[in-house]
């Protein structure tokens, strides 16, 4: 994994909604075993989707 | 009759009635009402914003109206609370520790019961909810404070936690991992059960306050609200849950309902009080049974991530605390000051230096007085603490950082603060000893230059109004 300058390994996921292709960030604890199931909720289109589904992905 | 929030505007109206911003024109609760709070905060300016037509998101004006920026001037919130605003750290906590016990009602007496809706006649978008910032996925109530009980004593637990209303009838409910509201939540889920919950919105602001309180785990924050406020908090069963979960009887708002058992949703992004965006997290949620509200019901909102989310809603408690656990250890503690600028994470410390040594021992009992406190700056007697250029001429002239700055990695920290790597629990704290060293024995100087200061004969003499008039000083130019 990349390291990113100042915080090492950072602690929020970039994803991409798949519906409107804009991105935001997530908490690395949706890839906690015990929310890795969980679908993501996109804050500009509301999509709701795995976080498989992200076209593009940085820092997972 | 009974202190809520209109007694204090109303008081507010009239004692102080430049200190309050009434808006007739309409302004949604879309964006544009934490707009203008972002550009009052810019101009250093905190009155008491009234919007008498707040428009919903679905383009009708709410008959409810807002007000917001309740919590965000040191001065008002200091003179509600009936403290010196310079000495809130000694002030505060004797307030919160004088607990009133609080008063039952009957359900006719309390004026949040006026209207009942139960089902599927609620619906929360009804009442003017912001959406503070560009990337919240909707509107979020920020003033919410949820009430819970621990199932194993009975006793009940209030703080205020966000809530994103994405459902007329169902909310997104983030309660960090260290709260007590979450310790709650998974002894209910461990006996197999959803959680009983009440969110109350909307009191006066000593009620507020209190319910802010740094207290132990099982603690009622009932008593300290009473405390704060100076007369006994005026409870009321819920509809729900009846006397098993009492909600003030004052309060403008309420929502009741359960929080599902191993139930987590996506909740966020959300802009929270450092300012910044946190991630979109699993959090629980919470299904509303029914509401509960005055029917002529005023709207408290705030602005998160502004001055609004941290005076009187964080810093005078934390002021407090810190206060109350330092000097315990060291009497040489003069004031705390928590600064707006800081968000919570910086803390400032006055001490009488006495000995050698305390400006480090200061810095070491005051970290752990909250997760949030992230670097503390400790100053001598002759510093104004709560003038921050005085702070930082300390730091520039009365320290060495390979002598003077304590540094703590591996501590556990509050997880909103975009600095912390992974797994965002766990970052580095601590403090400058800005400090000049004591006088090496009694009655003897500090053996440190002196501050520059013209003599006193002549500064007692010399006054500016003698020689420029008021208004002609004002319009003279700052700078920075």
């Amino acid at each position: 994994m990349e390291l990113v300058e100042k915080v090492g390994i950072p602690k929020d996921v970039w994803v991409t909604c798949p519906g409107c292709k804009k991105v935001y960030y997530i908490d690395r604890s949706f890839y906690a075993p015990q929310f890795d199931a969980i679908y993501l909720h996109c804050p500009f289109c509301h999509l709701e989707f795995d976080k498989k589904e992200s076209p593009r992905t940085w820092g997972d | 009759m009974p202190k809520d929030l209109r007694t204090y505007l109303e008081q507010l109206r009239r004692n102080n009635p430049h200190a309050i911003l009434r808006i007739d024109k309409p302004l949604k609760v879309a964006y544009e009402i934490t707009a203008l709070q972002r550009k009052l905060d810019a101009l250093k300016k905190y009155p008491v914003i009234f919007v008498q037509r707040p428009v919903l998101d679905n383009g009708e004006e709410s008959p409810f109206p807002v007000v917001t920026n309740l919590t965000a001037s040191r001065q008002l919130c200091a003179k509600i609370l009936g403290v010196d605003p310079r000495r809130v750290a000694m002030e505060y906590g004797s307030k919160v520790a004088n607990r009133l016990a609080p008063v039952v009602v009957p359900r006719e007496e309390a004026p949040v019961k006026q209207v009942l809706e139960r089902g599927e006649e609620v619906n929360l978008f009804k009442f003017p909810i912001f959406t503070h910032n560009y990337m919240d996925p909707g509107p979020y109530i920020c003033t919410g404070f949820v009430t819970c009980v621990d199932p194993d004593t009975g006793i009940d637990n209030t703080s205020l936690q966000r809530i994103w209303v994405k459902h007329p009838r169902r909310t997104g409910y983030w309660a960090a991992v260290s709260s007590h509201n979450m310790q709650n939540i998974l002894k209910w889920w461990k006996r197999g059960q959803n959680m009983p919950v009440a969110i109350w919105i909307g009191h006066h602001p000593g009620a507020i306050a209190g319910g802010q309180s740094r207290l132990g785990y099982p603690e009622s924050h009932y008593p300290a609200m009473g405390g704060v406020m100076g007369e006994p908090l005026r409870l009321v069963p819920t509809e729900t849950f009846g006397d098993e979960l009492m909600v003030p009887a004052e309060a403008e708002i309420v929502i009741e309902g359960y929080v599902p058992r191993n139930v987590f949703e996506a909740e966020g992004p959300f802009g929270e009080y450092p300012g910044y965006i946190g991630p979109q997290r699993p959090s629980t949620v919470i299904e509303v049974s029914c509401i509960t509200y005055r029917r002529d019901a005023i709207y408290h909102g705030i602005g998160v991530g502004l001055v609004d989310t941290l005076v009187m809603l964080g810093n005078f408690q934390l002021e407090a605390r810190i206060y109350s656990v330092v000097k315990s250890v060291l009497p040489e503690l003069m004031n705390v000051y928590v600064p707006i600028s800081g968000r919570r994470n910086h803390v400032y410390l006055q001490l009488k230096k006495t000995r050698p040594g305390i400006g480090k021992d200061a810095i070491m009992a005051a970290l752990p007085c909250d997760s949030r406190i992230k670097h503390v700056i400790v100053v001598d007697e002759d510093v104004d603490l709560f003038n921050e250029s005085d702070v930082m001429w300390s730091v520039a002239y009365r320290s060495q950082w390979d002598k003077d700055l304590v540094v703590v990695k591996g501590s556990a920290v509050f997880p909103l603060d975009p600095s912390l790597p992974a797994p965002g629990n766990i970052g580095t704290r601590g403090g400058i000893d800005a400090t000049a060293p004591p006088p090496i024995g009694f009655g003897l100087p500090r053996f440190y230059q002196m501050v520059s200061k013209t003599p006193e004969k002549v500064d007692d003499a010399i006054k500016v109004e003698d020689y420029v008039q008021p208004e002609t000083l004002a319009k003279y130019p700052d700078s920075f």
